[in-house]
């Protein structure tokens, strides 16, 4: 059942079950996303959360199900075309493009952006991420873990998303590249912006969301405001390592 | 600078390097005619390692689509200027002005008409996820069917565009060099520099390359991949075309399995350089024509094959990658 929220619903997806081949990692997974709001999925590894975020954004076909984008049926759309819809997302790995510099990977993000549209943009990522303007020239293959990260949510903030998902942004970070990282994370949401984020540093993703809910075998289990999903005691114990 | 950096941080390519170098000294001749088909090689290489590089597979059609280009160039000269086995030729060069008016003419057709198979052919196994290996073997499927194709229209003995024979260029140190040569190089090098500069600098280039590094990404940043990769074919043929109509140029033959032939150095130079490396690619090209016209000098000219691959051999062993593949994929 979706949780009420004050807040416009920007993203619907009901009744998702999607894998690969004949494969079926999830199944039946209904999720709403808000305006202005973080919503984070969590569970233990392979329970379908990379692959709910992979049928959402067309990367593989949903077998069965909808998504709907501000009320408008996305679901037959093909991945390029979903970026002008409004939805971003920045994968677990591989996600800039290692043989271009910095500033061609912004550009690439802006790709189907007009040259006034691309200046501004650029402008308005590197405010917000200040250590990625004197690297701009540099390959990206260059970037410390953290830098990489930041660069692919710049790339993908480039088309100004009105959604946002985010695939284990902080894998592999130290501690406190992991707060930067989140603290960036927090700031989109005074853009209007609705982010999805899967993540397992679950209690600290959680801390910075205003709902979350909790996959596991490929369905989703709970779904439920972050707060109360972080002081339950049986869901602490069960997914959140005690 | 990067890539000389690359020639001296190995000892066992500099002393590769030195070799040549001395060879080159000896002979010069041989490696002034060495960089001048290793143009046309570069040329063919770097239209082979694009669609690699992006597709991922062998496109060993690609020898067919020079053969047909030239073939093609041929027909349009003699149906379109009837009389040009009449007219004057280039300056010191021996072929009619007439030809020149052609080349674009048969470039753009060949470029359409690689898009027109990925479509027909390519796009589809795509969509059924077909393995890599299987659309090598479909592209060798249709080079044969190219080649019956060009055997039936234009049959199997040799031709070549209308020439005029012209003194070769008599230069110092022995060096002597057919006009033709050094004209298909200069195209060579100009058609390399100008891809160059698209890859590197436009923003279709860059789309490419990004498409290369990862096709997924690229469609989540709103780059429809499927466009990008009809440029892709249209460019690769592009490139397949010049080399074939430049080498029938230098070589002044025409035969069905010229572009079959030339397949064997190109993917040598393609992996030589670092598969899908358009700077490799380059290198390769080079590094294949000087080797294997240096060898000449001391072995039979039949034997340069061995040589393009004793090379490939000694390059792999020294860098698995190819010259520039730890690099990455750059296209």
């Amino acid at each position: 059942m979706a949780i009420m929220s004050k807040q416009k619903t920007s993203l619907i997806a009901k009744n998702i079950s999607a894998g690969y081949g004949e494969q079926i990692i999830i199944r039946n997974v209904n999720l709403e996303l808000h305006e202005s709001s973080i919503t984070t999925i969590i569970g233990p590894n392979g329970c379908g959360k990379s692959t709910f975020l992979k049928s959402i954004s067309g990367i593989i076909n949903p077998v069965e199900g909808e998504v709907k984008i501000y009320g408008s049926d996305v679901t037959k759309l093909n991945t390029f075309e979903l970026s002008k819809k409004g939805l971003g997302y920045v994968p677990q790995s591989e996600n800039i493009f290692p043989s271009l510099s910095v500033e061609d990977n912004l550009k690439m993000g802006g790709y189907i952006l007009s040259k006034y549209d691309y200046k501004k943009n650029l402008d308005y990522v590197l405010e917000m991420f200040p250590d990625l303007r004197d690297k701009l020239t540099e390959s990206s293959s260059n970037l410390s873990g953290g830098q990489r990260q930041m660069l692919a949510l710049s790339r993908a903030l480039m088309l100004d998303p009105k959604i946002i998902m985010l695939d284990e942004p902080t894998a592999g970070l130290s501690p406190i590249i992991v707060d930067d990282v989140l603290e960036n994370i927090t700031s989109l949401k005074k853009s209007n912006l609705s982010v999805l984020l899967v993540e397992q540093n679950a209690k600290k993703a959680l801390k910075i969301s205003d709902f979350g809910a909790v996959f596991s075998f490929g369905q989703k289990v709970i779904e439920d405001e972050a707060s109360k999903i972080l002081s339950d005691k049986e869901i602490s114990k069960l997914y959140l390592g005690g | 600078m990067k890539y000389f950096d690359l020639i001296f941080e190995n000892k066992t390519i500099l002393l590769l390097f030195w070799i040549i170098l001395i060879l080159s000294l000896m002979k010069p001749w041989l490696f002034v005619n060495g960089i001048l088909i290793g143009s046309l090689y570069a040329l063919g290489s770097i239209g082979l390692s694009l669609i690699y590089g992006n597709l991922k597979f062998a496109n060993m059609a690609h020898g067919d689509f020079m053969t047909l280009s030239s073939y093609l160039a041929l027909a349009l000269l003699l149906f379109l200027f009837p009389n040009s086995e009449q007219s004057a030729s280039v300056g010191p060069f021996t072929f009619k002005y007439e030809l020149l008016a052609v080349i674009p003419i048969t470039v753009v057709l060949i470029g359409l008409l690689a898009v027109f198979f990925d479509k027909l052919i390519f796009k589809r196994l795509r969509d059924l996820g077909a393995a890599p290996a299987a659309i090598a073997l479909t592209s060798l499927g249709l080079a044969i069917g190219l080649r019956g194709i060009i055997q039936f229209i234009w049959g199997t003995d040799s031709t070549s565009f209308p020439r005029e024979s012209k003194l070769f260029w008599d230069l110092p140190f022995r060096i002597k060099v057919p006009p033709d040569m050094f004209f298909c190089a200069v195209v060579a090098f100009i058609i390399a520099i100008a891809f160059y500069f698209v890859l590197f600098k436009t923003k279709l280039g860059k789309a490419i390359r990004a498409t290369s590094d990862n096709p997924d990404l690229a469609r989540i940043t709103g780059i429809n991949t499927e466009k990008i990769i009809l440029y892709i074919w249209f460019i690769g043929g592009i490139l397949a075309a010049t080399s074939g109509i430049l080498i029938s140029v230098q070589q002044a033959i025409i035969t069905p399995v010229m572009g079959w032939k030339i397949l064997i150095p190109l993917f040598a130079a393609v992996i030589v350089g670092g598969i899908g490396n358009p700077i490799g690619a380059l290198m390769g090209g080079l590094l294949i024509g000087i080797t294997g016209e240096l060898a000449t000098g001391w072995i039979n000219p039949s034997y340069k094959p061995a040589v393009y691959f004793l090379v490939l051999l000694i390059v792999l062993l020294l860098r698995p990658n190819g010259i520039l593949g730890n690099k990455g994929r750059q296209f």
